[in-house]
């Protein structure tokens, strides 16, 4: 069972080093990272991760956009939701959208890497 | 509130290592917050732009809870509600707003120099205040931190979509949802304190939706959106998907356990608890899967944590009771059990680890410095290899002493031949002649050896070549690192001249260009202080107010304008305004008033001298300190700090029309291209970009204007002077008299050799004993070591190990001038 990769979204890099490195500790590659949407999605074509953690607020294009084209180049694609709990709205939209699930920023370390780690193992 | 405390504290140690990024990343948005801001000032309704200052405070919000930082993250969590309403068109970005926002960036980047500092951070409550008490005054309903009303529609809008899908998919309310056929009940524990648990159960809901047909849910779909915090969520769902596929598609992030039916099973986060579900299931009168390998196996395949629930399917089958889905329903799902996606993936996984993981990274200043430092070691030591290698060559161009060798030797051999043909009685030569002949091996080996020898010195030589083009790539590769555009330097003064024009009653329209244009990091740190002085000083004193500007026919809005552009080696940064130009006049005056020059000094001047006084220590007509950069400095002090920088400054006024200031800089602080020359004793090196070239001069074209040395080069008349002039010797020249110069040399009793020099727009001939060539020079820096001399910028060591000092050109032309000034005053008779 090779190692799965994540592709990390996010407008901040200082998110991106956070959730890398507990991605990394739970076993996690890392895809790579994308700073916007259309990033994310030219990235996700290109890399065809195993995970996707997508922040919602980016500039240019937002997560949610990112997300239903993701969704619509592969259906099977499984995109996790990390944002803080001021976008619940969009959250919502994200989950109708296809999200496979999300984690609220600021996120406590143990809850990532639960995640990662249980994510990590699933088929 | 935007984080509960418990969400923090002990990761506190682990955080520290992101403080640096933390801090370039939010300093990098608060630069962009205050363009945007000051964009917004313009045009306060502009949706991109108040989206963007709504994203960036998100953004800094998010780094500064997870780095724990409570007043920057409640700060910035009230500023992201404000421009929620203003994006959302609620409300409407005013003026007072406006400058609360500038004053909480303000507090942003206090927070960031105090972090910076390891100091305490200040308190925000007076900024929270106003921000409260502004948000209150504008909306009707004051509700502190309570989303606003464009986020929360949203929400009800899809989760009655939510609802009245599941309401239109079962058609009754199930009383007593269980004692259907087919209808899975299913319960969820969410952890203790789960933000958005609503939401969970609503992701919940989806992702089993696709599953079945969701009968039921409680607490109902409907009032979800009502619900803050849920610990427990039931749902009845109609579906004939595996007990597993519907535990997976339960199982979230933030959900603790799950139960299907009567029986509870905890989330997969907790491995080890399953585990002991796993006896319990055992017990149950079906085999488990190792006996029953076709039905189990599709599940077991998966992980062993999954395995651990995998025989709970078995007593589904023979207990309808527990309301699980027909064993026929498991062929599809077990076909589907490996994922195509998955398989897929693994495949390419071993091609695609090798991409890369990020395109650039941050790296402290300090080490690039490091880098530097030790790059202009290597500069120093090329040099002192290269001059070596020259020194071996012309050796090494000498035909080959082998040859010669080998014909003595071969003389010498016939010299033996011949002497044994000699009667040698009892052979009492030969032992003789063998020893002469051992002794011509003998000699033929050594030079053999040192032919080898020379061989290699020539390899060194090449190799010398190769290391020093290495180097060279080297360096200039160092260098690319430090290069940062000058545009997010530029880009502040967008707010020094908003809160300046302000303060002044005058308008000001601010135009940048070449913000492309690189300068080293370093040099990018130190422009800021002269900059903000040279920008300030136009505000002041060259802009006129709107009235006057009106009057003189020119529009109200004065413009300043920073330009960045490169030339050769260096870059040229320009601040021009187009006020009403420096007042001759007034700074004669002020030359009076400050006791710097008599008056009829002061009256003797050009207009292009009195100019020239503005970078007099004595002169500075900024009386007051201004607080924008907390400083009262003259512009003395400007000249001198980009003195420092081996840089220049010149200023050109036209009366009415504006003033421009001019600053040449060197591309990077530490290595700089270097004409060395002779100077007595001394080696001197001067930056290549101040030479403009090199010149013979006969003595006899050397005339006197205004008691001072002149010569003519291309029918412009060039001052010249001696080192002398400019710098006193104590007693290191024993063999030099300080004579008027120009014999003092043997090799050209009539010629001198000439280095014209330009900096500020000024030229100036320098009579040097010997030209030395160019060379790049790592510039140290003579304060740290010694004392600073005026007129010179560093001293370097060269290749031989000895050392050359720089010459701050700019100042040595204003010395000489000075000098010369001085002289004339003195002999004024004299013309």
């Amino acid at each position: 069972m090779g190692t799965k990769r994540v592709l990390i979204v996010d407008d901040a890099l200082i998110m991106r080093q956070r959730i890398q490195d507990i991605a990394v500790e739970a076993g996690w590659q890392v895809a790579g990272h994308a700073s916007d949407g259309s990033e994310a999605v030219a990235m996700y074509e290109k890399q065809r991760p195993d995970l996707v953690t997508l922040d919602i607020v980016m500039p240019e294009t937002d997560g949610i956009s990112a997300l239903k084209e993701i969704m619509q180049r592969d259906p099977e694609a499984s995109v996790v939701m990390i944002s803080a709990v001021s976008q619940k709205e969009k959250l919502a939209e994200c989950i109708e959208a296809g999200a496979m699930d999300f984690v609220v920023k600021p996120f406590e370390k143990d809850t990532l890497l639960a995640f990662f780690e249980k994510y990590l193992s699933k088929p | 509130m935007t984080d509960d405390p418990q969400h923090r504290g002990n990761q506190s140690d682990e955080m520290a290592a992101y403080l640096q990024t933390f801090l370039d990343e939010t300093e990098e948005q608060l630069d962009d917050l205050v363009e945007t801001m000051l964009s917004l000032e313009r045009d306060p309704d502009n949706n991109e732009d108040l989206n963007e200052a709504f994203r960036l405070i998100h953004s800094i919000k998010g780094s500064a809870g997870m780095m724990g930082f409570d007043n920057i993250s409640v700060l910035t969590h009230h500023l992201e509600n404000r421009f929620e309403r203003f994006r959302s068109g609620v409300e409407h970005l005013n003026e007072p707003t406006m400058n609360l926002v500038l004053r909480c960036i303000d507090f942003l980047r206090q927070c960031n120099n105090r972090l910076r500092a390891a100091e305490q951070l200040g308190s925000a409550a007076e900024l929270l205040e106003e921000l409260k008490q502004l948000q209150s005054e504008a909306a009707t309903s004051p509700a502190e931190s309570s989303p606003p009303t464009a986020t929360t529609e949203p929400v009800e809008d899809v989760s009655r979509q939510e609802s009245d899908r599941a309401r239109s998919q079962r058609p009754a309310p199930p009383a007593q949802p269980e004692m259907d056929e087919g209808i899975v009940h299913v319960v969820v524990q969410f952890r203790e304190g789960l933000q958005l648990a609503d939401l969970k159960a609503q992701l919940i809901v989806t992702r089993l939706s696709r599953l079945g047909e969701i009968k039921s849910t409680h607490p109902d779909m409907q009032q979800l959106p009502e619900l803050d915090s849920i610990q427990t969520f039931e749902i009845w769902i109609d579906s004939h998907a595996e007990l597993d596929s519907l535990r997976e598609a339960m199982d979230v992030e933030g959900v603790e356990s799950i139960s299907v039916g009567n029986e509870a099973v905890p989330a997969l986060e907790a491995a080890d608890v399953t585990e002991e579900h796993e006896a319990d299931t055992v017990e149950e009168p079906v085999a488990p899967d190792s006996a029953q390998p076709n039905d189990g196996s599709d599940v077991t395949e998966l992980t062993d944590e999954n395995a651990t629930v995998v025989p709970s399917p078995e007593p589904a089958i023979e207990h309808p009771s527990s309301q699980l889905t027909t064993s026929s329903e498991r062929a599809p799902s077990k076909a589907k059990a490996p994922s195509p996606q998955s398989s897929g993936s693994d495949v390419v996984t071993s091609e695609r680890a090798t991409s890369k993981v990020a395109e650039t990274m941050r790296v402290e200043v300090d080490r690039l410095d490091n880098l530097m430092n030790l790059t202009g070691e290597l500069v120093v030591n090329r040099a002192r290899f290269v001059q070596i290698a020259e020194q071996i060559r012309p050796e090494l161009r000498q035909p080959s002493m082998l040859n010669r060798i080998r014909d003595f030797g071969d003389s010498l051999r016939r010299t033996i031949e011949s002497l044994e043909t000699l009667p040698n009685e009892g052979g009492e030569w030969s032992a003789q002649l063998q020893q002469l002949r051992d002794g011509i091996k003998l000699m033929e080996d050594q030079a053999d050896i040192w032919t080898d020898g020379r061989h290699s010195i020539g390899q060194i030589g090449e190799a010398i070549d190769q290391l020093a083009r290495v180097s060279q790539s080297l360096q200039s590769g160092v260098l690319d690192t430090r290069m940062v555009p000058v545009g997010p330097l530029f880009n502040r003064f967008k707010r020094v001249v908003r809160d300046l024009s302000k303060q002044r009653g005058k308008q000001v329209h601010l135009e940048l260009h070449g913000e492309q244009t690189e300068l080293d990091k370093r040099m990018i740190d130190e422009l800021g202080d002269p900059l903000v002085h040279l920008v300030r000083n136009s505000i002041d004193h060259g802009l006129e107010p709107p009235d006057v500007r009106s009057e003189r026919g020119k529009p109200a809005v004065g413009t300043i304008s920073l330009e960045a552009s490169h030339s050769g080696n260096s870059v040229n940064i320009v601040v021009r305004d187009d006020g009403g130009g420096i007042d001759v006049a007034k700074v004669r005056a002020k030359l009076v008033e400050n006791e710097v020059l008599a008056e009829s000094a002061a009256d003797e001047l050009s207009d292009e001298q009195a100019l020239d006084y503005i970078w007099h220590p004595g002169f500075s007509t900024a009386k007051e300190v201004t607080d924008v950069s907390g400083r009262g400095v003259g512009m003395d002090v400007v000249k001198t700090r980009i003195n420092q920088l081996n840089g220049t400054i010149e200023v050109e006024s036209v009366p009415q029309l504006g003033t421009t200031f001019t600053l040449r800089l060197p591309l990077t602080l530490a290595i700089i291209n270097s004409l060395l020359v002779r100077l007595r004793d001394v080696i001197f090196s001067l930056p290549i970009d101040d030479v403009r070239e090199i010149v013979s001069v006969a003595e006899r074209d050397i005339a006197s204007v205004h008691g001072r040395n002149t010569f003519e080069v291309r029918d412009q008349y060039v001052p010249l002077i001696d080192i002398e002039d400019i710098f006193c010797w104590h007693d290191v020249h024993p063999h030099n008299d300080p004579t008027t110069g120009d014999q003092s040399d043997d090799s050209s009793a009539d010629e001198s050799q000439v280095v014209i020099l330009v900096a500020g727009g000024k030229t100036l001939g320098l009579k040097v004993d010997e030209l030395l060539g160019n060379q790049d020079v790592v510039v140290k820096s003579l304060a740290d070591n010694f004392v600073e001399i005026r007129g010179l910028s560093g001293a370097s060591v060269l290749g031989d190990g000895s050392v050359s000092l720089m010459l701050d050109v700019g100042t040595i032309i204003e010395m000489a001038n000075q000098s010369s000034r001085n002289s004339t005053s003195r002999k004024k008779k004299n013309d």
